[in-house]
């Protein structure tokens, strides 16, 4: 086994090693000066973990935190939690969607009012039509005269119904 | 019923003197827990009483089939997430030096084994120091860590793995860093 296979090993969690491992990797320590310094740091690691999980919270961290809470919570009643607009749970979120979505709500709203109000300026189209029978002389004969009038200029035109087909001939 | 749900329903009664049971019987957890995150016992105390509070005002909302311990973890942990992200937003705002050398290390000053662990805790991701510290340091399970974070225990399992290896080579590189 390479000096690179040996470090790798010492990077492991001892626990994972298998037995093999763990006698190939001890009897290469008796020989190698570097690695044998990987595996003290290693042991100063693993004794500062230790130190850490064992650490105690100390009296001044954890008095009066009771009556801090008691103080916050007196007179309010477990509620079923904030009501936040579009954003989920957290006030930052609700401000990231909400605040658009409200802006884009309102400028809605508004175009709908003004729409209402004034259809010309919204550029919505509300075209108006009628339909005008007029009876006329063409040549002589009797005729129909139909006129299609639109507030739209270009929708508004003239048909002439000739009197061939007034008198189904 | 346990004497947990017990309590908690009481609470919901609108007894909230019997809430001090629940503050005294977990706040240990809870600074313990928080001081891994922040690293100041004061900060950890802070965090704890908030999560406390937060807590209690969305107690309806707590499913009283789970465990109220992992539950009340859970808003620590974002309790202290948050706060980690606010002091990072305070330290990046450029009207606000004072408080960048505030937090800076003297460097004259020894680092010492746990200062070490500490620095190769910070250098480790978010969400491998987060498993490191609920399985690693705080000694939950996989699915109590699973729970608390919101992931699976699969998950846990196989980013404990990788953190424990980089905690490792970092730990090893300040280590090195610090000899040369």
């Amino acid at each position: 086994m390479s000096h690179k296979k040996y470090r790798t090993l010492l990077l492991q969690d001892s626990s994972a090693l298998s037995g093999d491992q763990r006698e190939r990797l001890s009897h290469h320590l008796k020989t190698c000066r570097a690695c044998r310094r990987v595996s003290q740091v290693m042991g100063e690691l693993d004794g500062a973990i230790e130190d850490e999980v064992n650490r105690a919270v100390p009296d001044s961290a954890r008095s009066g935190i009771w009556e801090k809470v008691r103080v916050r919570i007196e007179g309010k009643k477990p509620a079923h939690g904030k009501t936040t607009i579009f954003g989920g749970n957290r006030p930052r979120q609700a401000l990231t969607w909400g605040i658009p979505s409200l802006a884009a709500v309102s400028l809605l709203v508004i175009f709908i009012v003004n729409a209402l109000n004034d259809p010309a300026k919204s550029g919505i189209s509300t075209v108006q039509s009628r339909v005008n029978v007029e009876s006329a002389q063409i040549e002589g004969q009797d005729a129909e005269v139909s006129i299609f009038e639109s507030t739209d200029p270009e929708m508004t035109f003239i048909w002439l119904n000739k009197p061939e087909s007034i008198n189904g001939g | 019923m346990t004497d947990e749900l017990k309590i908690i329903r009481e609470c919901l009664e609108g007894n909230t003197d019997r809430y001090g049971i629940l503050v005294e019987r977990y706040q240990d957890a809870l600074i313990r827990t928080a001081y891994r995150f922040l690293w100041s016992w004061e900060d950890a105390k802070d965090a704890a009483q908030e999560a406390f509070v937060k807590a209690f005002l969305a107690l309806k909302r707590f499913d009283q089939t789970r465990r109220f311990s992992t539950w009340l973890q859970r808003i620590l942990v974002n309790e202290c997430l948050d706060r980690k992200k606010a002091a990072y937003r305070r330290l990046r705002n450029p009207w606000a030096p004072h408080l960048e050398q505030a937090d800076q290390v003297d460097p004259a000053t020894e680092i010492g084994e746990k200062d070490l662990l500490r620095m190769a805790l910070e250098r480790l991701s978010p969400r491998r120091r987060r498993v490191f510290i609920l399985v690693g340091l705080e000694g939950f399970s996989g699915s109590d860590a699973a729970a608390i974070l919101g992931c699976s225990e699969s998950t846990v399992r196989v980013t404990m793995m990788k953190a424990r290896r980089r905690l490792r080579e970092i730990y090893l590189e300040l280590r090195q860093s610090e000899e040369d």
